[in-house]
Formats: C-alpha cells, structure tokens, sequence
C-alpha cells in the first residue's frame, strides 16, 4: 500500500499544474488540427490570436495512423479539436480523444469541429458498404482539401469551434476569413488558368488515380476522372489489375496516373513497368518537416500542378 | 465443477440467443460489437512430454460497447476458451469507464485485464506472435490478469508525453480462475507510469514502468516490478519496423520460506518484407534467480525460446502466422540445450466495429 501512497503523492503533483496550463489556455486558445492542411488554414484563418499545432507532419497517410501518446498529450491541453471528419481519421482519431480525456473535445463537443460537416461530399456509396468492398468511405470521399475553394468552405468550422469556447473572441476572424476564402478563389484560378495553359489541358484532360482522393481536385481543376488503380478502396491492386488499368487508359489514350506519395512505391513501380508511363507521384498534404518545399498550402497546390504537366508533358512525349 | 459447466454453457446459450438481438438493437442506441476468432495450430517436431500434434480454437471474444449516457460508457466482453476439451463462454469484461468527468482522467470499473504491462492490456488475437512468452506465462497467467477493479488513468497535458494508471483490484483470485478464492490480506493493487518520445523519420518509442503487489490469504507476498517498451515506425499501412519488449521481475515471501526471485523477458523485433509480409523473431528467457543446489550455491536453471515468425496482414482484421520454436534449458554452467521444436500456426479474424488499438 506504500506503493499506492507514493503513486497518489505522483499523481498529485502531476496534476496541480493543470489549474496553471489552464489559466495560460485562457489566454491564447491552442488549436490542435489532425492535419497539416487544416492547420495551415487556422493559422490563416485566426492569426495570432491563438496558437495552433497539428498533430501530423504531412509525411503520414491520414487513414492509417497509431494513437501515439504524443498525440493525447497534445489534444490534452487543447481548446480546440479540428477533424478532416468524413471518416478519415476515423480508425486513430476517437481513441485520441477518448484517452485525451476532456469533455469539451469530444465528438458534438462545444470545442470540437469537424471540417467535413460543411462539405458536400462526393462519391458517396449508394447502397450498403462492408469489408468486402475495401476501405470504403461511407459517409463520402474526404479528400476535399486537395479543392482550395471547398477547403475553404469547409475551414469555417474552425471560427465556429474557437468562438464557441472563446466568446470573446466572437465576429474577430470575419475580416480575416473573408480574404482567405478571397484568396483560396484566386489561387484556383489562377492554377486552373496554368494548367489551361499546359499541354494536359486541350479540353478537358483524363486522368486515372492509385487511390480515389483526387475527386475534389478534378471538379475544381476540370479534369476527367478515367478509372483507379485499386481494385478495392485501401487494398493494393494486384498485377492483373495493373495490366487491366494500363491497357484500358492505351486504349482511351489517358497518359496521366496520379498518386499520392503515400501509395505504395513498389506497385507504382510495377505499373511504370508495365504501363511505359511515368506516374505523378505528388505530395497531398502541407509538409512542416524541416527543409520541406511545401510548407504552405499554395505552395503545395502549385506543387501538383507543376508535377502534373510535368508528367503529363513527359508522357506524351513517350507515346508520340 | 458440474454447476459451473453449466453456468458456463447457460451463458454460452445467452451469448449466441441475444448476439443478433443486441446488433439489431445497434442503430439506436450507440450499440457496437464485434467478434474475434484466434485459431491456433502447434506440431511438436521433437518432444518428450507433450502430445505431436494439436489445432484449436484459442479463443472467440464478442464484445459489446456503447456510451451508456453523457459521461459513461460500458463493455461487457464474453470470451471461450477451450478447457479440458471444451470451449465454454466465461465473462471477460463488464466495464463502466469514463474520460468525461475529470479532465485528463480516465476512470475504469468492473471487471477487465489489469491496465499494466503490454501484453496484459492487449487481447491475445491482437499479439504480434502466436504463443505466449513464458514471462507472460509464469507472472500473468498466459492470457493475462483479469478481476474486479477500479482504476485511473491520468494523461498529463505537458510537451513530454505522461500517462500514470493506479488500480486495485479484489485479488481473491489471481490469474484465470474458476473458483471463488479467497479474501487476501493485501489486495492485488498496481500502478504503470509511461512516457513517450519521439523518434527519427517518424517513429516513435513508448516506455512504461510498472508494479504490482498483493498478499494471498495464506500470507504469500507477491511483487512484480516490469518495464515494457515499444518502439515503431509506421508508413502508411505497413509498420517497417516494430519492437516489443517486457522484462519483469518477481519476488514471491511465503511464510518460513526463503524468497524466490524470477527474472523473465521477451524481446520482439519485426520487419515489414513487403506491403502485407512481416518477419519477426522473439527471444524469450526466464530464470528463478534464487534456485540453489545442494550444497547452498546459486544455480542457472534458464529457459530460453526463440520464435522466428512469418505474418501476413492482408487487412488489419485478418491475421495469418507461420512460426518455428526452439526451446532451450540451460543448467548450471552448461551449454543450453534444446528440449523441444514445434512449428505453429495462427489464424485471426475480427467482425464488427474493432475498436482503435493503442500504440
């Protein structure tokens, strides 16, 4: 029992400084964002007045990712929780909150919020999914932020959550968010205006996907979706597969297959080997590692544009 | 033992009556279950004490869990083991729990494995080998300590990671029991404090303490003291590279005896090959540091096991394993020598909302 007694004595000093980090909370609200997307986005967003930090780097693939302990750590001293929701983080993200232990972040929560909740969600299964259809996303595809006029839309969801546990800080982030969403509308543009001006487009260009996450990003950049490599959602394709998906786009003449750079290298690999095309193997995410180039949000759209005519521009040239 | 059978089978007929029913039920009322099935298979190639041959059901847990009201949630957990050739339904698990009434506290009530060490947290289908560690086996009673209990868990909001779990439990029994036992003197009680840092290109190293003591009825004291450590490093599905590691130690008093200490630990390393392909080997050792021989003097008597094994995870609820053990005894200042080989198999699959695992 002296045991017991030395780990309350423990306990208790590990716990007096919660009344102080909370005090230091009150001051400036800490946003905890799941991704380094929606972080870069609060920031815009909200400036200064509160700090923000994202649980991943932008190296990680959003769907499979462990309850670290750093994590919970984390969301434990935030005030806010924001979520690409849809389900992304649906497999990690509920056991965080859960072990994180404040009420006020969990899931309907008042500093909880959901950035998918404001998106009108593509692909979405139209009759009843289980395991034997892959990774399916029931509740819609939740890729949207590779879509900076819908991203846009959905980051409202942080003004929302940080005015509700921080009143006082009600009507200040209109201003700001009005010319970030100016500013999302002109950077769409403005890429949809290079890529008019690249070889992809003659009309609208087809492309095929390793996974099913460039929906958002073919409706805002008028692309054509033409197939995906995946047989089924989160499973990687087996060699029949590739074969079939290469001969289909030879025939259809699509000479642009577009993966994150999460997928899997050895099968994109196979399918260069196969197919003679070269994949455009592009970042899906802002990257906050050090010495990244796509450090911020335009700067990593501009980054998959610039891959994809590049790609686009080789592999025409091989088919010539 | 006939009236417990038949608790056993009269809960087994509840089990599989109402399964469906709770499921329909799922949609209302938050209800989630899920089903895991762990069949394992062991041929002794060389062995001089136990039968060639030999493939069965380990186990088949079915849990239930859904928040029971704003604050609380609860699990009710049903497992079958096979026992003298017969798998029968015994509860596992009947948990209130909450994170939402004090900040960065996690309460647990009820009956459940103990909240120590890393395999007595973790449901055996979800181990990453086939067979237990004979640490695991001589400490936690191979599928791990499980009672009444209540526990909390603190999570504290710092830069570098913490979390402290303090627990008692009733302690009348210790282990996988089917009698009653008796009242102890100290009940079980244990604590884990864990900590977290993070590594190069993404991984991360998990490091926890624990203890745990109790005092039986007939006055035997027991403590165990254990570290266990996980390091991983993950790249989208796959883990390239995962350790797993336990060490602990035991003094048990009994009265007019000399104490006994035993030192037990297992080593785990695991590879990813390729997408869905992992290579492991486990290295087991365990010693009763105390044994002496005639003459007074400390003698080696350690056992030693190393598992080679083959996964292969085509979903992250679907497991395959292929594994071959060595086991070796070494006595006094001899060279260990091996006393059995047997090649294992493993087959695992879950239906149902499988809730998340931790790190």
């Amino acid at each position: 029992m002296v045991y017991l007694l030395a780990v309350a004595v423990a306990l208790l000093i590990t716990v007096k400084p919660f009344s102080a980090n909370a005090q230091i909370a009150a001051k400036k609200p800490l946003v905890v964002t799941t991704t380094t997307d929606l972080a870069w986005a609060a920031r815009e967003i909200l400036g200064d007045a509160v700090e923000v930090r994202s649980l991943l780097t932008g190296r990680e693939d959003p769907h499979f990712v462990d309850v670290r302990p750093d994590y919970v750590a984390q969301v434990a001293q935030a005030d806010v929780v924001c979520a690409v929701g849809l389900d992304l983080e649906v497999g990690w993200l509920p056991k965080v909150l859960a072990k994180a232990a404040q009420r006020d972040l969990q899931p309907g929560g008042k500093g909880y919020c959901d950035f998918g909740s404001r998106v009108d969600a593509l692909d979405k299964p139209e009759q009843a999914v289980d395991r034997s259809h892959g990774d399916v996303h029931p509740k819609g595809n939740p890729h949207y932020w590779l879509a900076p006029v819908i991203f846009a839309q959905a980051a409202r969801q942080v003004i929302d959550a940080v005015e509700r546990v921080r009143p006082d800080l009600k009507g200040k982030f209109e201003l700001r968010y009005s010319e970030f969403n100016r500013m999302m509308m002109g950077l769409e543009a403005q890429l949809k205006t290079r890529l008019r001006s690249a070889s992809i487009t003659g009309g609208r260009a087809r492309f095929a996907e390793y996974h099913r996450e460039f929906s958002y990003f073919a409706r805002s950049f008028s692309l054509e979706h033409f197939g995906v490599l995946e047989e089924k959602p989160g499973l990687p394709p087996s060699a029949a597969q590739l074969a079939k998906v290469s001969a289909q786009m030879r025939t259809n003449k699509v000479h642009l297959l577009i993966a994150a750079r999460t997928a899997p290298p050895r099968v994109l690999r196979k399918f260069e080997e196969i197919s003679g095309l070269t994949i455009a193997v592009v970042p899906v995410s802002v990257s906050v590692l050090p010495a990244s180039d796509i450090a911020t949000y335009p700067r990593l759209m501009e980054k998959i544009i610039e891959e994809l005519i590049a790609v686009s521009d080789k592999n025409s040239a091989k088919v010539r | 033992m006939r009236s417990e059978r038949a608790s056993a089978f009269a809960l087994s007929c509840v089990v599989l009556f109402f399964a469906p029913l709770f499921t329909a039920l799922a949609d209302t009322g938050g209800l989630k279950t899920f089903v895991a099935v762990d069949l394992v298979g062991e041929a002794f190639v060389r062995s001089k004490v136990v039968s060639p041959r030999e493939v069965e059901v380990r186990g088949v847990e079915v849990y239930f869990f859904a928040p029971v009201d704003p604050l609380f949630d609860a699990s009710v957990g049903i497992a079958a083991h096979p026992e003298n050739g017969v798998s029968l339904f015994e509860l596992h698990e009947a948990t209130l729990s909450s994170s939402k009434v004090i900040p960065h506290t996690q309460m647990r009530i009820g009956k459940g494995f103990l909240n120590i060490g890393k395999l007595n947290r973790i449901h055996q289908h979800d181990w990453p080998f086939i067979d237990t560690p004979e640490v695991q086996r001589s400490f936690f009673d191979d599928e791990g300590v499980n009672d009444l209990l209540l526990e909390v868990t603190v999570n504290t909001p710092t830069f570098v990671p913490f979390e402290a779990t303090v627990g008692i439990a009733k302690g009348w029994v210790y282990g996988h029991a089917h009698n009653a036992g008796k009242r102890p003197q100290v009940p079980t009680h244990y604590s884990r404090m864990q900590t977290f840092f993070d590594l190069p290109r993404g991984g991360g190293l998990q490091v926890a303490g624990n203890y745990l003591g109790r005092t039986a009825s007939d006055s035997v004291k027991t403590q165990l003291l254990g570290l266990d450590l996980t390091a991983k490093w993950r790249e989208g599905r796959t883990v390239p590279l995962l350790l797993q590691s336990e060490v602990w130690v035991r003094r048990v008093k009994a009265p007019q005896v000399d104490r006994e200490t035993a030192l037990g630990m297992y080593v785990f390393p695991q590879m990813n090959l390729i997408e869905m392909l992992d290579f492991g080997i486990r290295f087991d050792q365990f010693s009763v540091l105390t044994t002496k021989d005639a003459l007074g003097k400390s003698i080696d008597n350690s056992t030693y096991r190393i598992v080679p094994t083959l996964t292969h995870k085509p979903s992250e609820f679907s497991t395959f394993r292929i594994a071959y053990a060595w086991d070796l005894k070494r006595r006094g200042d001899a060279t260990p020598n091996f006393t059995n080989s047997s090649l294992l198999a493993q087959m695992t699959y879950v239906i149902g909302a499988h809730p998340s695992h931790e790190f």
